[in-house]
């Protein structure tokens, strides 16, 4: 007994957490998808299959299209605006400047709010009738016009404006912890060279920041695919469903339209949707590593 | 053992000197009326209550979908509440068929006298009524504020033509000619009012109710979208998703002349020093359409066993349909009492306009609780997305047909 606890210790101690994870993790997952081939209203019912019919009819449901195009559309432009303008704070800050812990400060203190708070600061900022459009008419700028959370095509960019701000300090901070884990030797070989400094960071401190880039991705991604209260509180969906979101639509449907065979389809598709971006990359990337 | 002898000494000393009924009990009651005129009109009916010698136990859940998520997981867990605010309809049917609800036919004999047909209809599962109405709420009121109105120099208009031509002699004064919150829940009223406008009654119950497929591409319909698209320039640019009470400032403190909205506007304007039916002019819109689209809060009978809770179960049913208590309660909330027979002093002049809409069976109840939610649901999503796009009516049209069509 003590010999099989001693050559087995590990796999003992990270029993439960593995059963607690294959029942409410795995097993809620199975159980979601078993549900979005039935017929469920209000409660689930696994008397009435269907099929793959929620699935036909959540692909024939014109906002799903608009909030499935949102998640790609506010996700690429929420990654390339965050990781490229984080990235450059972070080497803006890491020049050895003057009041450093100050302006990190100032960069990582949004973090600190929730989304919630986040998204209901930029609804009033943001607000064409009591915002910052107002502040700057009253500078006597009156031909201004900053009306994105009110116009469906732009309301998009609203909400990466709100998460690039609430989520640039993460990424700075990260970014800025990989840089500073680079040899000073590299920075003195290549002023021998006589380099200029940007191209220095271009070929070589940049590609050497590899790692870093992928923990970014990952918690970025994560963070677009959970993206829900910032929706709820900055536009909550509006104007129109034009700033909807596969989560938003997920929860819509299964508590204020009581159909949890349509919510649960549109969760499959969404984790599908996730794992058929992610494993690729973390193939690539475990991969380019090992 | 002594605390244990003395509890039930003191019970008994209680039981004895009280006159309470054999079958006193408890009620616990679900509900979410938090706020100011809402708790001051669940005080009536708490009191008059514990009168009949039972105990009301709040349990208050802030928020409408909360307070209903609350209950229905109780109810799965079987440990149902007393009873629970919710509402007729389709989503008390939901439950009666799942078989949570008691009949309380034992008190409600001559509701079918007292009540609207239309909510003894949806009050009842095969034929036993199983909840009881607390208030009636009515959604197409046109509120105009009076003042503007004068200074423009026009009168409440009575159709939608007369309210889309009066826009530019508004605008021409500074004013924003529809105060309108740009969500969609708020923008289904307008919506609404307009298919009145265009095709009655019958038009409104063959595209909300059946969500008939001619009717949603047929020429009434695209002439209600062709006044919904004229809708977008009513409004002024902060529109888009605002909330409700601060869209009704708008028209409170004078910068808009009109709004569509429930009568639980009446409660922000008559909290900002405003008489509703003078300072605010109010309409059932359009007049003449004998059509008040209507919600109700009724209180769902769940199917306790326990015989005690039974008869507080009951006793709570006839204490809600109590003529004093449908009066006081509704005077507070500033809705209108189910009961018909209740007289108007008292009342202000637009409840006192609804009361005459309900007594004349006007009443349309709202098709959230009528419809498939996801039929609706997709009517609803079409209707907004036009509403804040630049879609031809046509384009309207179509697209709102299919997606509800998808839905079947």
């Amino acid at each position: 007994m003590r010999r099989f606890l001693q050559r087995h210790v590990s796999q003992v101690a990270l029993s439960p957490s593995l059963a607690l994870i294959a029942i409410f993790l795995y097993g809620f997952i199975a159980y979601t998808a078993a549900v979005s081939t039935t017929n469920s209203k209000a409660f689930p019912r696994f008397d009435s299959f269907v099929g793959l019919e929620q699935y036909w009819r959540l692909f024939h449901t014109p906002r799903w299209h608009v909030a499935f195009t949102n998640m790609f559309l506010f996700g690429g432009l929420f990654l390339l605006v965050t990781i490229s303008l984080g990235l450059l704070i972070a080497i803006l800050i890491d020049q050895r400047i003057r009041a450093e812990s100050f302006f990190r400060s100032i960069v990582m203190y949004p973090m600190a709010m929730s989304f919630v708070v986040t998204g209901i600061i930029w609804q009033w900022l943001l607000n064409p009738t009591l915002g910052i459009e107002v502040m700057v008419h009253q500078l006597g700028f009156t031909s201004f016009r900053l009306d994105w959370l009110t116009n469906p095509d732009t309301v998009i960019w609203a909400l990466v404006v709100a998460a690039f701000w609430q989520g640039c300090g993460l990424v700075m901070a990260l970014f800025l912890a990989g840089l500073r884990g680079i040899d000073e030797d590299i920075w003195k070989a290549a002023a021998v060279d006589g380099i200029p400094a940007w191209r220095v960071y271009v070929y070589i401190v940049i590609p050497m920041l590899a790692p870093v880039f992928l923990t970014v991705v990952v918690l970025l991604s994560l963070s677009i695919v959970r993206a829900f209260d910032l929706v709820v509180a900055l536009t909550n969906g509006g104007p129109g469903v034009s700033s909807d979101l596969p989560s938003v639509f997920m929860f819509d449907m299964a508590f204020r339209r009581t159909n949890l065979g349509l919510s649960a389809a549109s969760a499959v598709v969404m984790l599908g949707t996730v794992l058929a971006i992610l494993i690729p990359y973390l193939y690539v990337e475990t991969r380019e590593r090992a | 053992m002594f605390t244990k002898l003395g509890v039930l000494g003191t019970a008994m000393a209680f039981a004895l000197t009280t006159t309470t009924p054999v079958f006193a009990g408890t009620a616990e009651v679900i509900h979410w009326w938090t706020t100011g005129g809402e708790a001051a009109a669940l005080k009536i009916l708490v009191e008059a209550y514990e009168k009949t010698g039972n105990t009301w136990k709040d349990n208050p859940v802030a928020g409408g979908e909360a307070a209903r998520m609350v209950a229905r997981t109780r109810i799965l867990g079987g440990d149902p509440p007393t009873s629970m605010q919710w509402q007729v309809g389709a989503p008390l049917m939901a439950l009666a068929e799942e078989g949570q609800l008691n009949d309380i036919d034992a008190v409600a004999q001559d509701w079918d006298k007292l009540l609207p047909k239309v909510i003894a209809d949806n009050a009842k599962y095969k034929g036993k009524y199983v909840t009881a109405p607390m208030d009636i709420h009515g959604h197409n009121w046109l509120w105009g504020n009076q003042a503007v109105l004068d200074d423009v120099g026009i009168p409440m208009p009575k159709t939608w033509d007369e309210l889309i031509a009066s826009a530019d002699k508004i605008r021409a004064k500074g004013y924003i000619p529809l105060a309108l919150g740009g969500q969609s829940w708020q923008e289904i009223f307008v919506f609404e009012s307009i298919l009145i406008d265009v095709g009655g009654r019958d038009f409104l119950t063959k595209v909300t109710y059946d969500l008939d497929d001619a009717a949603l591409r047929s020429p009434e319909m695209l002439k209600a979208f062709e006044t919904f698209a004229k809708v977008r320039d009513l409004v002024d640019p902060g529109s888009p998703s605002r909330d409700w009470n601060i869209t009704g400032g708008l028209l409170i403190n004078g910068k808009a002349a009109y709004m569509i909205m429930g009568d639980w506007l009446k409660g922000e304007f008559v909290a900002a020093g405003k008489a509703p039916g003078k300072d605010i002019a109010c309409e059932v819109f359009p007049a003449g359409g004998k059509t008040l689209v209507f919600g109700t809060d009724a209180f769902a009978m769940t199917a306790v066993k326990d015989p005690a809770t039974r008869e507080a179960q009951l006793a709570l049913a006839k204490t809600i349909m109590d003529p004093v208590v449908q009066k006081e309660f509704s005077l507070r909330k500033g809705s209108i009492p189910p009961r018909l027979d209740i007289d108007k002093t008292g009342f202000d002049p637009c409840a006192q306009i609804a009361m005459g809409e309900a007594a004349a069976g006007h009443l349309f109840l709202v098709p959230d609780n009528v419809t498939d939610a996801t039929g609706i649901g997709a009517l609803v999503d079409q209707m907004t997305t036009f509403l804040h796009s630049k879609m031809t009516p046509q384009e309207g049209v179509t697209a709102m047909a299919d997606a509800v069509a998808a839905t079947r």
